[in-house]
């Protein structure tokens, strides 16, 4: 795990800047803004091709969510386990089989490390 | 004459199609041609997804550019798409009963 | 004494195999079955909203919310579909080549909406309005209209309009019609598309829940009302139009309108709205 978080990191540090807040007088070649995990899973969690949480779960600060799900938040205190939580995702027919929620992981919606960036972004609520 | 006839009957003795004088690799289907199977299964048993037709056809172009990085990519999820449609398939006919509220 | 066995088991063969290829003494009570399911679904619904009325489930969403209904109410003043009714009036007398029209295939006016689907014996297959229409229309050496929009949803339009209040009263009442009945239920409570989604899901579990900002609409009821003008497509469209973009929202490959898997959902729908009245055209989000 802390393994792929270093590997993750650097590989952010590795990408241009994704339009984050920086020095605009800074000399056109600085260093690119870094991206915390947390972010990407953000954009994971918002787009309406993966995880697109806000329809079906009050989350954050989104706009208009639906109200399929429960809310995620206190993620830590409900979900202390991240491999349960991961599963829950991944596909939730395995606890309940007439769950409407998509099988994210199963079903190729989301890559598994978009998953994981997910996971990272779902903690901080 | 004796030659030419030697010659037919080898021609004639020889597996058919180039598959003996080709490189092994076309041998066994790529993997648009996996995707592309498996989502022809997918589609006679009604099931077929969105997505598969367009991945595939995505995973052709960027083929046919010589990116085959990309093409393999599109063609895996595309394999990924189909396989999971036909489990889909079966597992809803066997299970929708149960999905009728109590 | 072995003459008396043979002569005894050869008359009990005999009996066994009439009896097996002539008709038995009560055959299966499709009909009696299809009205458990209907009263087990429309059921469901008064248990979950007890405070809607029966007959108001043909307006869908706006039978379970109260802003949404108010701005629909506004919106039914001038309703989006009144040029489309006339369009498609127009068109059911317009003369074929042939001299015929589409006035020519129907009775009544073409006030026939109650009379469909239904279950051809003959063919082994439902048939719907629009299958009607476009039947009509080959018959008299005349192209099928495209489906899902444009003038097969004014006909249809037309002909829902002037056949407003009329009962749903789908029968079923052969081993073939049930099977096509058993194929729309089962498509309709089955899972499917990359989203792992059945029409039972959002349409009955989660109906009147939001996905997002809209509402999901009951099930019960769900056919009543079209073809819809839908601000959405900013046009008047079909009930398979309809399923066509449930089916791509959900992540499914959608099939054609008027495909056998779309007549059996549609076949299967209407008969749990039975009891309810058509009301199409309708204007919908």
């Amino acid at each position: 795990m802390k393994s792929s978080g270093i590997i993750a990191a650097a590989a952010i540090l590795m990408l241009p800047s994704l339009g984050v807040a920086a020095d605009q007088s800074a000399a056109p070649k600085a260093a690119p803004a870094v991206v915390s995990p947390a972010a990407k899973g953000k954009a994971v969690a918002n787009d309406r091709n993966k995880g697109n949480c806000l329809a079906c779960h009050m989350m954050d600060d989104g706009e208009f969510p639906g109200n399929f799900g429960p809310p995620l938040s206190q993620m830590k205190e409900r979900y202390p386990d991240r491999a349960v939580l991961r599963k829950q995702i991944w596909d939730a027919t395995v606890k309940n089989p007439t769950s409407i929620m998509p099988p994210f992981g199963k079903h190729g919606i989301m890559s598994e490390s978009e998953l994981d960036q997910l996971l990272d972004y779902l903690y901080t609520l | 004459m004796k030659k030419v006839l030697l010659l037919l009957s080898m021609v004639a003795l020889m597996p058919s199609g180039a598959g003996v004088l080709a490189a092994p690799a076309a041998a066994a289907p790529g993997l648009i041609e996996q995707a592309e199977a498996a989502r022809k299964e997918a589609d006679a048993l009604g099931f077929e997804w969105r997505d598969t037709s367009k991945l595939i056809k995505s995973a052709k172009e960027a083929l046919d550019k010589g990116q085959k990085e990309e093409s393999d990519k599109l063609a895996s999820l595309a394999l990924l798409q189909s396989k999971a449609a036909i489990a889909q398939a079966k597992s809803t006919a066997k299970n929708w009963k149960m999905m009728i509220p109590k | 004494m072995k003459k008396t066995i043979q002569r005894r088991l050869l008359t009990g063969a005999l009996v066994l195999m009439t009896a097996l290829v002539t008709k038995p003494a009560h055959a299966v009570n499709y009909q009696a079955l299809v009205d458990a399911d209907v009263k087990k679904f429309q059921g469901y619904f008064r248990k979950e909203f007890p405070d809607v009325k029966f007959e108001d489930y043909g307006d869908g969403v706006y039978a379970l919310d109260e802003d949404a209904r108010k701005q629909w109410k506004e919106m039914e003043e001038f309703p989006p579909y009144e040029l489309d009714v006339e369009a498609g009036k127009a068109l059911f007398n317009k003369p074929f080549a042939n001299g015929k029209s589409l006035a020519s295939c129907f009775p009544n006016g073409g006030a026939v909406r109650g009379n469909y689907p239904y279950f051809d014996e003959k063919r082994k297959q439902v048939v719907t309005l629009e299958m009607a229409i476009n039947e009509c229309r080959v018959a008299n050496g005349e192209k099928p209209y495209p489906g899902f929009k444009g003038d097969l949803a004014k006909v249809s339009a037309y002909m829902a309009y002037i056949s407003r209040g009329q009962k749903i009263d789908v029968k079923v009442k052969s081993a073939a019609a049930y099977k096509a009945y058993m194929k729309g239920k089962a498509f309709f409570y089955g899972k499917r598309g990359q989203l792992n989604m059945s029409c039972s899901g959002c349409h009955m579990e989660y109906a009147g829940r939001h996905l997002r900002a809209e509402i999901m609409s009951p099930a019960l009821g769900h056919t009543t009302h079209f073809p819809v003008f839908r601000s959405k497509w900013g046009e008047i469209g079909t009930l398979h139009k309809r399923y066509e973009g449930c089916n791509d929202n959900i992540g499914a490959k959608p099939f054609e309108e008027q495909s056998e898997e779309y007549r059996d959902l549609e076949f299967f729908q209407t008969i749990m709205s039975n009891g309810l009245k058509f009301n199409g055209p309708a204007a919908r989000k």
